[in-house]
Protein backbone atom coordinates (compact mmCIF):
# COMPACT_ATOMS: atom_id res chain seq x y z
CA UNK A 1 0.00 0.00 0.00
CA UNK A 2 1.33 3.78 -0.45
CA UNK A 3 1.81 4.21 2.89
CA UNK A 4 4.27 1.53 2.89
CA UNK A 5 6.25 3.38 -0.12
CA UNK A 6 5.58 6.90 0.64
CA UNK A 7 9.43 6.64 2.43
CA UNK A 8 10.70 5.52 -0.93
CA UNK A 9 8.78 7.88 -3.09
CA UNK A 10 10.27 10.67 -1.05
CA UNK A 11 13.98 9.42 -1.20
CA UNK A 12 13.48 8.82 -4.79
CA UNK A 13 12.03 12.45 -5.43
CA UNK A 14 15.42 13.19 -3.31
CA UNK A 15 17.80 11.67 -5.52
CA UNK A 16 15.98 12.49 -9.13
CA UNK A 17 15.53 16.25 -7.12
CA UNK A 18 12.14 15.78 -8.88
CA UNK A 19 8.50 15.31 -8.22
CA UNK A 20 7.29 11.80 -8.68
CA UNK A 21 4.46 10.04 -10.24
CA UNK A 22 3.50 6.08 -10.52
CA UNK A 23 1.72 5.00 -13.04
CA UNK A 24 0.82 1.14 -12.86
CA UNK A 25 -1.60 -0.87 -14.99
CA UNK A 26 -1.61 -4.76 -13.69
CA UNK A 27 -0.76 -7.48 -16.13
CA UNK A 28 -2.09 -9.88 -13.59
CA UNK A 29 -3.39 -13.08 -15.76
CA UNK A 30 -7.01 -12.53 -16.37
CA UNK A 31 -7.12 -8.83 -15.05
CA UNK A 32 -4.90 -6.72 -17.11
CA UNK A 33 -5.63 -3.22 -17.47
CA UNK A 34 -4.70 -1.02 -20.05
CA UNK A 35 -4.08 2.82 -20.61
CA UNK A 36 -6.94 4.34 -21.52
CA UNK A 37 -8.50 7.98 -21.73
CA UNK A 38 -10.11 7.43 -17.79
CA UNK A 39 -6.74 8.08 -16.35
CA UNK A 40 -6.34 11.66 -17.40
CA UNK A 41 -8.71 13.02 -15.29
CA UNK A 42 -6.89 11.50 -12.11
CA UNK A 43 -3.87 12.68 -13.49
CA UNK A 44 -5.10 16.15 -13.60
CA UNK A 45 -5.82 16.14 -9.96
CA UNK A 46 -2.56 14.79 -9.03
CA UNK A 47 -0.80 17.29 -11.17
CA UNK A 48 -2.41 20.05 -9.67
CA UNK A 49 -1.04 19.05 -6.13
CA UNK A 50 2.68 18.80 -7.55
CA UNK A 51 1.81 22.16 -9.40
CA UNK A 52 4.53 24.15 -11.71
CA UNK A 53 7.36 22.38 -11.12
CA UNK A 54 11.41 22.05 -13.01
CA UNK A 55 10.98 18.59 -12.87
CA UNK A 56 8.75 15.17 -13.15
CA UNK A 57 9.36 11.96 -12.90
CA UNK A 58 7.05 9.11 -14.01
CA UNK A 59 7.51 5.46 -12.91
CA UNK A 60 6.14 3.23 -14.95
CA UNK A 61 4.90 -0.19 -15.16
CA UNK A 62 2.17 -1.12 -18.23
CA UNK A 63 1.65 -3.67 -21.14
CA UNK A 64 0.08 -0.51 -23.48
CA UNK A 65 -3.18 0.25 -24.26
CA UNK A 66 -4.76 3.18 -26.24
CA UNK A 67 -1.88 5.55 -28.35
CA UNK A 68 -3.82 8.87 -28.13
CA UNK A 69 -3.97 8.55 -24.56
CA UNK A 70 -0.12 7.86 -24.49
CA UNK A 71 0.54 11.15 -26.30
CA UNK A 72 -2.12 13.41 -24.27
CA UNK A 73 -0.71 12.28 -21.29
CA UNK A 74 2.56 13.32 -21.93
CA UNK A 75 1.43 16.23 -22.89
CA UNK A 76 -0.41 16.80 -19.39
CA UNK A 77 2.74 16.39 -17.81
CA UNK A 78 4.64 18.39 -19.88
CA UNK A 79 2.27 21.88 -19.13
CA UNK A 80 3.34 20.92 -15.86
CA UNK A 81 7.32 21.14 -15.74
CA UNK A 82 10.51 21.62 -18.07
CA UNK A 83 12.02 18.53 -17.67
CA UNK A 84 10.62 14.87 -17.83
CA UNK A 85 11.61 11.55 -16.94
CA UNK A 86 10.51 7.99 -17.09
CA UNK A 87 11.69 5.16 -14.61
CA UNK A 88 11.23 2.04 -15.95
CA UNK A 89 11.67 -0.84 -13.25
CA UNK A 90 10.14 -3.46 -15.65
CA UNK A 91 7.83 -3.43 -18.81
CA UNK A 92 6.99 -0.56 -20.33
CA UNK A 93 5.86 -1.66 -23.80
CA UNK A 94 3.78 -0.30 -26.65
CA UNK A 95 1.52 2.86 -25.77
CA UNK A 96 3.97 2.88 -22.36
CA UNK A 97 7.13 2.91 -24.86
CA UNK A 98 5.41 5.72 -26.98
CA UNK A 99 5.17 7.80 -23.22
CA UNK A 100 8.98 7.13 -22.64
CA UNK A 101 9.57 8.78 -25.97
CA UNK A 102 7.86 11.71 -24.70
CA UNK A 103 10.51 12.16 -21.85
CA UNK A 104 14.18 13.50 -22.29
CA UNK A 105 15.47 10.67 -20.80
CA UNK A 106 14.49 7.26 -19.62
CA UNK A 107 16.04 5.45 -16.64
CA UNK A 108 15.84 1.61 -17.32
CA UNK A 109 16.63 -0.77 -14.85
CA UNK A 110 18.91 -4.22 -16.30
CA UNK A 111 15.47 -6.21 -16.38
CA UNK A 112 13.40 -3.22 -18.12
CA UNK A 113 12.47 -3.27 -21.38
CA UNK A 114 10.56 -1.31 -24.20
CA UNK A 115 8.24 -2.41 -27.07
CA UNK A 116 7.32 -1.53 -30.68
CA UNK A 117 4.66 1.02 -31.08
CA UNK A 118 2.81 -0.33 -34.27
CA UNK A 119 -0.64 -0.17 -33.17
CA UNK A 120 -3.38 -2.96 -33.30
CA UNK A 121 -6.49 -2.01 -34.54
CA UNK A 122 -9.95 -2.45 -32.60
CA UNK A 123 -13.42 -1.71 -33.67
CA UNK A 124 -17.07 -3.34 -34.24
CA UNK A 125 -16.55 -3.87 -37.79
CA UNK A 126 -12.91 -5.71 -37.31
CA UNK A 127 -13.65 -9.95 -38.36
CA UNK A 128 -15.25 -11.79 -35.98
CA UNK A 129 -12.68 -14.78 -34.24
CA UNK A 130 -13.71 -17.82 -36.24
CA UNK A 131 -14.83 -20.50 -34.23
CA UNK A 132 -15.65 -18.21 -31.33
CA UNK A 133 -19.00 -18.84 -29.63
CA UNK A 134 -19.08 -15.07 -28.62
CA UNK A 135 -20.40 -13.32 -31.32
CA UNK A 136 -18.86 -9.25 -30.19
CA UNK A 137 -15.51 -11.21 -30.20
CA UNK A 138 -12.76 -9.04 -32.82
CA UNK A 139 -9.56 -9.93 -34.16
CA UNK A 140 -7.35 -6.64 -33.24
CA UNK A 141 -6.03 -5.73 -37.24
CA UNK A 142 -2.54 -5.44 -36.88
CA UNK A 143 -1.25 -2.46 -38.91
CA UNK A 144 1.85 -3.55 -39.31
CA UNK A 145 0.85 -7.48 -40.59
CA UNK A 146 -1.50 -5.53 -43.30
CA UNK A 147 1.32 -3.51 -44.46
CA UNK A 148 3.49 -6.78 -44.35
CA UNK A 149 0.82 -8.86 -46.18
CA UNK A 150 1.15 -6.18 -49.09
CA UNK A 151 5.06 -6.04 -49.40
CA UNK A 152 5.07 -9.77 -49.25
CA UNK A 153 2.47 -9.71 -52.04
CA UNK A 154 5.03 -7.25 -54.21
CA UNK A 155 8.82 -8.33 -53.04
CA UNK A 156 8.39 -11.45 -52.34
CA UNK A 157 5.59 -12.70 -54.99
CA UNK A 158 6.94 -10.41 -57.58
CA UNK A 159 3.49 -8.82 -58.24
CA UNK A 160 3.32 -5.23 -59.11
CA UNK A 161 1.19 -4.76 -62.03
CA UNK A 162 -2.02 -3.22 -61.06
CA UNK A 163 -4.29 -5.94 -62.04
CA UNK A 164 -2.57 -8.45 -59.31
CA UNK A 165 -2.12 -5.63 -56.65
CA UNK A 166 -5.95 -4.83 -57.60
CA UNK A 167 -7.39 -8.42 -57.17
CA UNK A 168 -5.17 -8.81 -54.12
CA UNK A 169 -6.68 -5.37 -52.63
CA UNK A 170 -10.12 -6.89 -53.43
CA UNK A 171 -9.44 -10.11 -51.82
CA UNK A 172 -8.21 -8.42 -48.29
CA UNK A 173 -11.57 -6.50 -48.35
CA UNK A 174 -13.24 -9.63 -48.29
CA UNK A 175 -11.82 -10.54 -45.22
CA UNK A 176 -11.11 -7.26 -43.44
CA UNK A 177 -13.76 -4.57 -43.65
CA UNK A 178 -12.73 -1.21 -46.02
CA UNK A 179 -12.84 1.13 -43.41
CA UNK A 180 -11.18 -0.95 -40.78
CA UNK A 181 -8.31 -0.89 -43.61
CA UNK A 182 -8.82 2.54 -44.04
CA UNK A 183 -8.45 3.05 -40.01
CA UNK A 184 -5.41 1.21 -40.49
CA UNK A 185 -3.84 3.16 -42.93
CA UNK A 186 -4.56 6.14 -40.44
CA UNK A 187 -3.36 4.19 -37.70
CA UNK A 188 0.02 3.90 -39.40
CA UNK A 189 0.88 7.54 -40.21
CA UNK A 190 -0.17 8.72 -37.22
CA UNK A 191 1.98 6.68 -34.98
CA UNK A 192 4.92 7.73 -37.18
CA UNK A 193 3.37 11.42 -36.24
CA UNK A 194 3.10 10.77 -32.69
CA UNK A 195 6.50 9.31 -31.90
CA UNK A 196 8.25 12.21 -33.91
CA UNK A 197 6.72 14.74 -32.47
CA UNK A 198 7.38 13.16 -28.96
CA UNK A 199 10.86 12.01 -30.33
CA UNK A 200 11.53 15.99 -30.93
CA UNK A 201 11.56 16.42 -26.29
CA UNK A 202 14.13 13.38 -26.35
CA UNK A 203 16.79 16.02 -28.37
CA UNK A 204 18.52 12.89 -30.08
CA UNK A 205 18.69 14.03 -33.47
CA UNK A 206 17.36 13.65 -36.53
CA UNK A 207 19.05 10.80 -37.66
CA UNK A 208 18.61 8.82 -34.99
CA UNK A 209 14.80 10.02 -34.53
CA UNK A 210 14.37 8.23 -37.91
CA UNK A 211 15.97 5.01 -36.82
CA UNK A 212 14.23 4.67 -33.66
CA UNK A 213 10.62 5.26 -35.27
CA UNK A 214 11.93 3.00 -38.68
CA UNK A 215 12.52 0.34 -35.87
CA UNK A 216 10.09 0.85 -33.42
CA UNK A 217 7.22 1.15 -35.53
CA UNK A 218 7.99 -2.17 -38.43
CA UNK A 219 11.50 -3.22 -38.18
CA UNK A 220 11.44 -4.79 -35.00
CA UNK A 221 9.25 -7.61 -36.37
CA UNK A 222 6.31 -8.56 -34.03
CA UNK A 223 4.46 -6.16 -31.58
CA UNK A 224 5.84 -8.68 -28.63
CA UNK A 225 9.12 -8.07 -28.99
CA UNK A 226 11.08 -6.75 -26.28
CA UNK A 227 14.22 -4.27 -26.15
CA UNK A 228 16.37 -3.71 -23.50
CA UNK A 229 18.67 -1.16 -22.53
CA UNK A 230 21.68 -1.69 -24.55
CA UNK A 231 19.48 -2.11 -27.63
CA UNK A 232 17.60 1.41 -26.74
CA UNK A 233 20.78 2.90 -26.21
CA UNK A 234 22.60 1.67 -29.20
CA UNK A 235 19.47 2.74 -30.99
CA UNK A 236 20.28 6.45 -30.44
CA UNK A 237 17.97 6.64 -26.94
CA UNK A 238 18.60 8.90 -24.64
CA UNK A 239 18.73 5.74 -21.71
CA UNK A 240 20.34 6.15 -18.20
CA UNK A 241 21.45 3.54 -16.53
CA UNK A 242 20.65 3.53 -12.37
CA UNK A 243 23.40 3.19 -9.91
CA UNK A 244 23.16 0.33 -7.23
CA UNK A 245 21.76 2.94 -4.72
CA UNK A 246 18.94 4.09 -7.36
CA UNK A 247 18.31 0.44 -8.47
CA UNK A 248 17.74 -0.87 -5.25
CA UNK A 249 14.76 1.95 -4.54
CA UNK A 250 13.44 1.48 -7.85
CA UNK A 251 13.28 -1.84 -6.93
CA UNK A 252 11.88 -1.91 -3.72
CA UNK A 253 8.90 0.61 -5.21
CA UNK A 254 8.35 -2.18 -7.96
CA UNK A 255 8.39 -5.19 -5.32
CA UNK A 256 5.77 -3.65 -3.23
CA UNK A 257 3.29 -2.46 -6.04
CA UNK A 258 3.62 -6.44 -7.53
CA UNK A 259 3.00 -7.41 -3.97
CA UNK A 260 -0.24 -5.71 -3.57
CA UNK A 261 -1.24 -5.83 -7.14
CA UNK A 262 -0.53 -9.68 -7.35
CA UNK A 263 0.65 -9.61 -10.65
CA UNK A 264 2.43 -12.61 -10.69
CA UNK A 265 -0.84 -14.27 -9.48
CA UNK A 266 -3.35 -15.65 -11.96
CA UNK A 267 -6.92 -14.09 -10.76
CA UNK A 268 -8.89 -17.35 -10.59
CA UNK A 269 -12.66 -16.63 -8.99
CA UNK A 270 -12.66 -20.45 -8.07
CA UNK A 271 -9.47 -19.78 -5.91
CA UNK A 272 -11.39 -16.58 -4.43
CA UNK A 273 -14.33 -18.46 -3.12
CA UNK A 274 -12.16 -21.39 -2.07
CA UNK A 275 -14.43 -23.65 0.36
CA UNK A 276 -16.88 -20.65 0.43
CA UNK A 277 -20.11 -20.28 -1.28
CA UNK A 278 -20.15 -16.51 -1.37
CA UNK A 279 -17.80 -13.75 -1.49
CA UNK A 280 -17.19 -9.96 -1.59
CA UNK A 281 -13.79 -8.90 -4.02
CA UNK A 282 -12.46 -5.83 -4.43
CA UNK A 283 -9.77 -6.12 -6.74
CA UNK A 284 -6.88 -3.96 -7.34
CA UNK A 285 -6.22 -3.25 -11.08
CA UNK A 286 -3.89 -0.51 -11.67
CA UNK A 287 -2.53 2.77 -9.41
CA UNK A 288 -1.63 6.47 -9.83
CA UNK A 289 0.29 7.41 -7.09
CA UNK A 290 2.06 10.96 -5.63
CA UNK A 291 3.72 11.81 -2.63
CA UNK A 292 1.24 15.11 -3.09
CA UNK A 293 -1.99 13.51 -3.50
CA UNK A 294 -2.19 10.11 -2.60
CA UNK A 295 -3.34 6.84 -4.42
CA UNK A 296 -6.01 6.64 -7.06
CA UNK A 297 -6.93 2.64 -7.78
CA UNK A 298 -8.94 1.35 -10.74
CA UNK A 299 -10.69 -1.46 -8.51
CA UNK A 300 -13.40 -3.99 -9.69
CA UNK A 301 -15.71 -4.43 -6.91
CA UNK A 302 -18.63 -7.25 -6.12
CA UNK A 303 -19.94 -10.11 -5.32
CA UNK A 304 -19.48 -13.85 -6.19
CA UNK A 305 -21.70 -16.84 -5.19
CA UNK A 306 -21.57 -20.71 -6.40
CA UNK A 307 -24.28 -22.67 -7.17
CA UNK A 308 -24.21 -26.18 -8.49
CA UNK A 309 -27.29 -26.51 -10.76
CA UNK A 310 -28.69 -30.29 -11.25
CA UNK A 311 -29.29 -30.64 -14.85
CA UNK A 312 -31.92 -32.51 -16.66
CA UNK A 313 -29.49 -35.02 -17.96
CA UNK A 314 -28.76 -36.00 -14.02
CA UNK A 315 -25.01 -33.94 -14.49
CA UNK A 316 -24.26 -31.12 -12.42
CA UNK A 317 -22.98 -28.12 -13.26
CA UNK A 318 -21.16 -25.84 -11.19
CA UNK A 319 -22.09 -21.91 -12.03
CA UNK A 320 -20.21 -18.78 -10.74
CA UNK A 321 -22.60 -16.00 -10.70
CA UNK A 322 -20.66 -12.19 -10.79
CA UNK A 323 -22.68 -9.22 -9.29
CA UNK A 324 -20.49 -6.16 -9.79
CA UNK A 325 -21.31 -3.22 -7.23
CA UNK A 326 -18.01 -0.69 -8.73
CA UNK A 327 -15.79 -1.04 -11.44
CA UNK A 328 -13.82 2.48 -11.98
CA UNK A 329 -11.12 4.81 -10.50
CA UNK A 330 -11.56 5.54 -6.91
CA UNK A 331 -9.32 7.98 -4.42
CA UNK A 332 -7.97 7.25 -1.60
CA UNK A 333 -6.40 9.68 0.59
CA UNK A 334 -3.53 9.85 2.75
CA UNK A 335 -4.14 9.88 6.39
CA UNK B 1 -28.65 -15.39 -25.46
CA UNK B 2 -24.63 -14.53 -25.57
CA UNK B 3 -22.59 -16.88 -24.77
CA UNK B 4 -18.63 -16.65 -24.97
CA UNK B 5 -16.49 -19.24 -24.11
CA UNK B 6 -13.14 -18.07 -22.49
CA UNK B 7 -9.88 -19.97 -22.85
CA UNK B 8 -9.68 -19.69 -18.86
CA UNK B 9 -11.87 -22.73 -18.01
CA UNK B 10 -15.13 -20.44 -17.66
CA UNK B 11 -17.96 -19.89 -19.66
CA UNK B 12 -19.87 -16.97 -19.51
CA UNK B 13 -23.39 -16.44 -20.40
CA UNK B 14 -25.44 -13.11 -20.18
CA UNK B 15 -29.03 -13.03 -20.38
CA UNK B 16 -30.91 -11.00 -17.87
CA UNK B 17 -28.75 -7.89 -17.61
CA UNK B 18 -29.67 -5.97 -20.61
CA UNK B 19 -30.46 -2.56 -20.12
CA UNK B 20 -32.24 0.79 -22.41
CA UNK B 21 -28.46 1.52 -22.11
CA UNK B 22 -26.87 2.05 -25.28
CA UNK B 23 -22.63 1.42 -25.09
CA UNK B 24 -20.53 2.48 -27.36
CA UNK B 25 -18.04 0.45 -28.94
CA UNK B 26 -15.06 3.28 -28.87
CA UNK B 27 -15.51 3.83 -25.65
CA UNK B 28 -12.64 1.85 -23.52
CA UNK B 29 -11.86 1.80 -19.93
CA UNK B 30 -8.66 1.08 -18.02
CA UNK B 31 -10.17 -2.63 -17.78
CA UNK B 32 -9.09 -4.95 -21.33
CA UNK B 33 -12.63 -6.18 -23.23
CA UNK B 34 -11.89 -9.74 -23.62
CA UNK B 35 -10.68 -10.93 -20.30
CA UNK B 36 -11.95 -13.09 -17.50
CA UNK B 37 -12.63 -9.78 -15.29
CA UNK B 38 -14.07 -8.23 -18.17
CA UNK B 39 -16.24 -11.22 -19.53
CA UNK B 40 -17.60 -12.03 -16.39
CA UNK B 41 -18.66 -8.65 -15.40
CA UNK B 42 -22.91 -9.39 -14.03
CA UNK B 43 -22.43 -12.66 -16.04
CA UNK B 44 -22.92 -16.08 -15.10
CA UNK B 45 -19.80 -18.30 -14.88
CA UNK B 46 -20.07 -22.12 -15.83
CA UNK B 47 -17.16 -23.41 -14.65
CA UNK B 48 -15.54 -26.02 -17.08
CA UNK B 49 -17.02 -29.75 -16.48
CA UNK B 50 -13.41 -30.58 -16.90
CA UNK B 51 -11.91 -28.88 -14.09
CA UNK B 52 -14.85 -30.03 -11.93
CA UNK B 53 -14.08 -33.16 -13.07
CA UNK B 54 -10.30 -32.89 -11.82
CA UNK B 55 -11.05 -32.03 -8.43
CA UNK B 56 -13.40 -34.86 -8.00
CA UNK B 57 -10.75 -37.50 -8.95
CA UNK B 58 -8.29 -35.59 -6.75
CA UNK B 59 -10.45 -35.39 -3.68
CA UNK B 60 -11.62 -39.04 -4.14
CA UNK B 61 -7.75 -40.12 -4.23
CA UNK B 62 -6.94 -37.93 -0.90
CA UNK B 63 -9.82 -39.35 1.08
CA UNK B 64 -8.98 -43.26 0.45
CA UNK B 65 -5.56 -42.46 1.58
CA UNK B 66 -6.72 -41.14 4.62
CA UNK B 67 -8.59 -44.09 5.13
Amino acid sequence: MLKDRLELYNELEQKRNSKLLVYVTSDRPNLGTQIASDILSPFTEHLDKIGDTDKITLLLYTRGGNTLTAWTLVNLIRNFCDDFEVIIPFNCHSAGTLISLGANRIVMTKQATLGPIDPSVNGPLNPAIPGANNPNARVPVSVEFVDSYLQMAKSELGINDQKGLSDILIDLTKHIHPLTLGQVYKSKTQIKMLAKKLLANHEIGQEHEDDVIKFLCSESGSHDYTMHRKEAKALGLNIEKPNMELYTCIKSIYDDIEKELELRTPFEPNVLLGNQNQSAYQLRRAIIESVEYGCDVFVSEGTISRQVIQQPNQQQQTTIQDNRTFEGWRQEKLN
Amino acid sequence: MKTAIINTGYTATSAIFDTTAIESPYYETSSIKGTLIDEMKNNLLIVDERIVAKTEISNAEISEEKE
